[in-house]
Parts: C-alpha cells; structure tokens; sequence
C-alpha cells in the first residue's frame, strides 16, 4: 500500500488550494477528499505525513478551456 | 358507624404517637399483626436517611437509600452514540469485500480501525480478522445487535467506540467512576471463552485520538498493550460470556491526569478461535457512576442525529435522463452554471451540523458515473469535487470535467448505480 496526497485548486482560482486528495495504490487512484480543516483527523495525517519528510503532488492545471494541461 | 377521628385540638402538641412498649411504633389491623391497606393521606417521614437519597422498595417494606444516580445524570446518562446498533449508514455488512464501505483506505471494508455500523470500529490483531454485521438476533423486543463474525482465525479482535470531547460528552465522566455495560453472547463458548471490557483513557490532544488504541496485542489471556496516552481504567478480566443474552458491566475511576477523551472496548482475548464462531453485543451504554442503569434508549431519528455529527451518507441513485417522469429519483444535489462555460458547481447542506469539517468519499459502485443532466445535454463525469469553505454545515463542490452549459441552467446529479452515495465522515 502506498499513500500519496496531491493539492487541488479552485477551479476558478487556481491559486487557491481549497483541498487534498488522497490517493490508495491499493484502490488505483484517489479514495478521499481532505478539507483543510485541523479538526478533521484526515488532514492531521497529512500534516504528519508532511512532517515525515513527504510532499503532496502539484495540483493539476487546466487551459482557459478546461482542458487539463 | 362514622369515622373514628383522634385528633388534638386543646395544647402545644400537633400530633398522635402509637408505640408499643418499648418505644417502637406500631400501628396494626390486630394482635397477631395484620397489613393495614388503603392508607391515604402525607406519609411525612419515613427514615429519612440522609441528604440525596430516594425512596425506595424491596416489595414489603420502604425505605431510604442512597441515589444510583445524582438528579442531573438521570437523561443524559448514556455517552455512547448507537449503542443498541440501529444505526447503519454505511450498510449492515462489513466483510472482505471492496464494496459500500466508506472510509478512508482499506483493502476490505473490515480492516482493523474501520469503521461500521456508526459510531463503532473494528479493532483487530490485523485486517480481515472478523466480518461485522448488524444483526437482527437482538434480546427479547429488542431490534439489533453488531456481530463479530471470525474471518480469519487464531486473531483477536473487538470493537470501540471514542468519545467526543468537545461535544460535552466526557462531561461527568473525567475525573470520576464511570462503568460500561452492554448486553451480550457468544455462539459457542468452546473457544470464545475470554471476551473483555474495558475503559480506555485517552490524555492526549482532545478529539485527535489515535483510534488504532493497540500497541501490540500480546498472547492469548494477556491484554493488549496499549499505545502511548491511552490507558485502562479499569482492570479487564475475562466476563465469561454465554451463549445466552447476559448484561454484563465494568466499572472504572478516569483518574489518568489530562484525560480529554474516552475510549470504549469489547474485545475476544482468545487466539484459537476458529471462522464462523460469533460475539454479539448491544445496548452499549457508558454512564457515571459505579454501577450500571437500564439502557437509555432512544428512537432511531434521534440517533442518527446524533450519528450524523460525525458521518452521513448522501445518497444519489437512479439515473436521472429528463423529464418530469424521473423525479422519483434521488440526486445527490443540483449543480448550475453560473456563468457561460465549463464550470457547473452547487452546495450541498449536510444533514446536521458536523464534528469537523468532513472529508468527502464518493462511492459509486463499479465502473459507473456521475451525470449531471442540464439543457445543455446529460454530461457524465467521475467525481464530484469539493469546493470548501471550511464549513461544518455544508460544502461547495463541482464536477471535475468541464461541461458546456448556459448560465443560470441547471440540473440533477445521480449515479447509476443503485448503492452509491457520499460519505460526509468526521468521525474521530
């Protein structure tokens, strides 16, 4: 099994990180969209995943067109 | 003949004494001592005992006693959520599958630390240790009960329940004697001949408990090591369940410094079990005091609400293709376009306000979609993205393709299958 995160953005800002997925090697893709909550115990993982020396993904990118760069 | 009256009218005195010889007070229908019925009137004293106590009775003779219970535990006094299993917002059956399970990651819906029927999760000497079911084979008028089924042999394996913090449900509870009790049996006692209890004390961050609670657990007859800011409360010895319902109770003082949440246990501590044999457990019920009350029920709306806090499934099933002769389907929620373009998004306004802001997992069966159906067409799309605001009362999400659609449109989103739905999880 390996973990992985990876941001997403605002669709309509894509400066704006707005959650995370996290992606199950197990489950072929993503299983669970974090909020950037610290209450929520999902986003607490990550940021100890984070604090282990990992790094999340780059989010993905669209043209003005929506197509996925 | 009239009534007989006694009465003081003349002097200081207000009142008529009857003692026998010795002091003591009798009152009696005749000499070889009779039963006086049909009293009426103020009983004004009856051994008044001390402060707090209540009135009680063993059938003959009434008395004072201590109270069970201070007056403000008498509601309220179950901390647990769902403890007679009615609720099962994920669906009734948790075994090595890859099916309706929502949750984080798992490779089968009853890998150790997942949750099942709300509010409980499976602690396990590894994954796949047990199948979890909520059963109709539940004591006398009862309903349900959660089944521990052994899938994997020779492991051992329980169920828990954390105890919010922040929701005022420890209140009462740190820093006194509490007691968990629960109803339960067992299909065979040849080999599930050592079930648990226990209170578990969790000091670390409030309501960020490490729900995996185990450390290591240890050989059969040995309890569990715990982790690090989890600590047993009280002194799990074998219960000696039967193959018949049995309450049975642990007590234990939450005496552990800096304890911000509870943790509740039930577990096999035998490694020789064999697949098939079977724990059923209901009426969960974790309460101040030393000694167990009847189990505070509750109907199932009132539960789910309470369940829903921390996880609610959205569901959105049928595939919705136009028309008014759809509307019998179930959208998980409309989205619209706000503007001309590729951007159709909604909000979704969850069922009660939750614990923390949820993650989202959408489960929509094997190989289906999503379909937003607009004027524009019917658009299929794989996942419905969210779009937060940091809500605990609902969420923006959009579709993760860009669909062509006019401004102001708008339209259903289903799926096709017949089991999919959202889950919306703060669970701790």
């Amino acid at each position: 099994m390996t973990i992985s995160y990876q941001l997403s953005t605002d669709p309509a800002d894509e400066s704006q990180i707005n959650h995370i997925v996290k992606k199950d090697s197990r489950k072929g893709g993503p299983v669970l969209q974090i909020p950037l909550a610290e209450a929520n115990v999902d986003y607490q993982e990550y940021l100890a995943w984070v604090a282990d020396g990992n790094t999340a993904e780059a989010a993905d990118r669209y043209d003005s067109e929506g197509n996925k760069l | 003949m009239v009534d007989l009256v006694i009465r003081p009218t003349v002097g200081a005195g207000n009142k008529i004494i009857i003692q026998d010889q010795a002091g003591q007070p009798v009152l009696t229908t005749a000499d070889s001592g009779g039963t006086l019925n049909n009293i009426t009137g103020t009983l004004s004293e009856i051994t008044p005992g001390t402060s707090g106590n209540l009135l009680t009775s063993d059938g003959t003779n009434w008395a004072s006693a201590a109270a069970p219970l201070s007056v403000d535990t008498l509601s309220f006094r179950n901390r647990l959520i769902n403890g007679d299993m009615q609720v099962a917002q994920r669906g009734p059956l948790f075994d090595s599958s890859d099916g309706n399970n929502v949750s984080v990651d798992y490779t089968f819906e009853n890998d150790n630390d997942m949750y099942t029927l709300d509010m409980w999760y499976i602690l396990s000497d590894g994954d796949n240790v047990i199948d979890v079911i909520q059963s109709s084979e539940a004591p006398t008028n009862q309903k349900y009960s959660l089944g521990m089924a052994v899938s994997t042999s020779h492991k051992k394996f329980g169920i828990a329940q954390i105890i919010e913090n922040a929701d005022s449900r420890c209140v009462g509870l740190i820093g006194n004697t509490v007691t968990f009790s629960f109803k339960a049996k067992v299909s065979a006692t040849t080999k599930l001949d050592n079930v648990k209890a226990a209170i578990i004390s969790w000091s670390g961050t409030a309501d960020s408990v490490t729900s995996d609670v185990i450390s290591a657990w240890g050989a059969e007859g040995t309890n569990p090591t715990l982790i690090a800011n989890a600590t047993f409360e009280n002194t799990p010895v074998n219960l000696n369940l039967t193959t018949s319902w049995a309450t049975y109770s642990v007590s234990g003082a939450i005496d552990t410094a800096s304890t911000s949440n509870i943790i509740v246990l039930i577990w096999s501590d035998v490694t020789d079990t064999t697949v098939g044999d079977f724990i059923l457990v209901t009426d969960c019920q974790l309460e101040a005091g030393a000694s167990a009350t009847s189990y505070e029920r509750k109907g199932y709306a009132d539960v789910l609400q309470s369940c829903c806090r921390y996880f609610q499934a959205i569901v959105g099933r049928g595939w919705i293709t136009g028309g008014a002769s759809n509307r019998n389907k179930e959208p998980i929620c409309t989205l619209s376009f706000r503007s001309n373009g590729w951007i159709a998004d909604g909000y979704v306004r969850y069922l009660q306000t939750m614990r923390a802001t949820p993650s989202i997992k959408q489960h929509l069966g094997g190989n289906t979609m999503l379909q937003m159906n607009h004027s524009g067409g019917a658009d299929e799309f794989e996942d419905l993205k969210m779009n937060y605001t940091g809500g605990v009362d609902g969420c923006w999400v959009y579709c993760n393709v860009y669909i062509t659609g006019t401004s102001g449109h708008s339209g259903p989103v289903t799926s096709n299958d017949s089991s999919a739905f959202f889950g919306f999880t703060a669970e701790l």
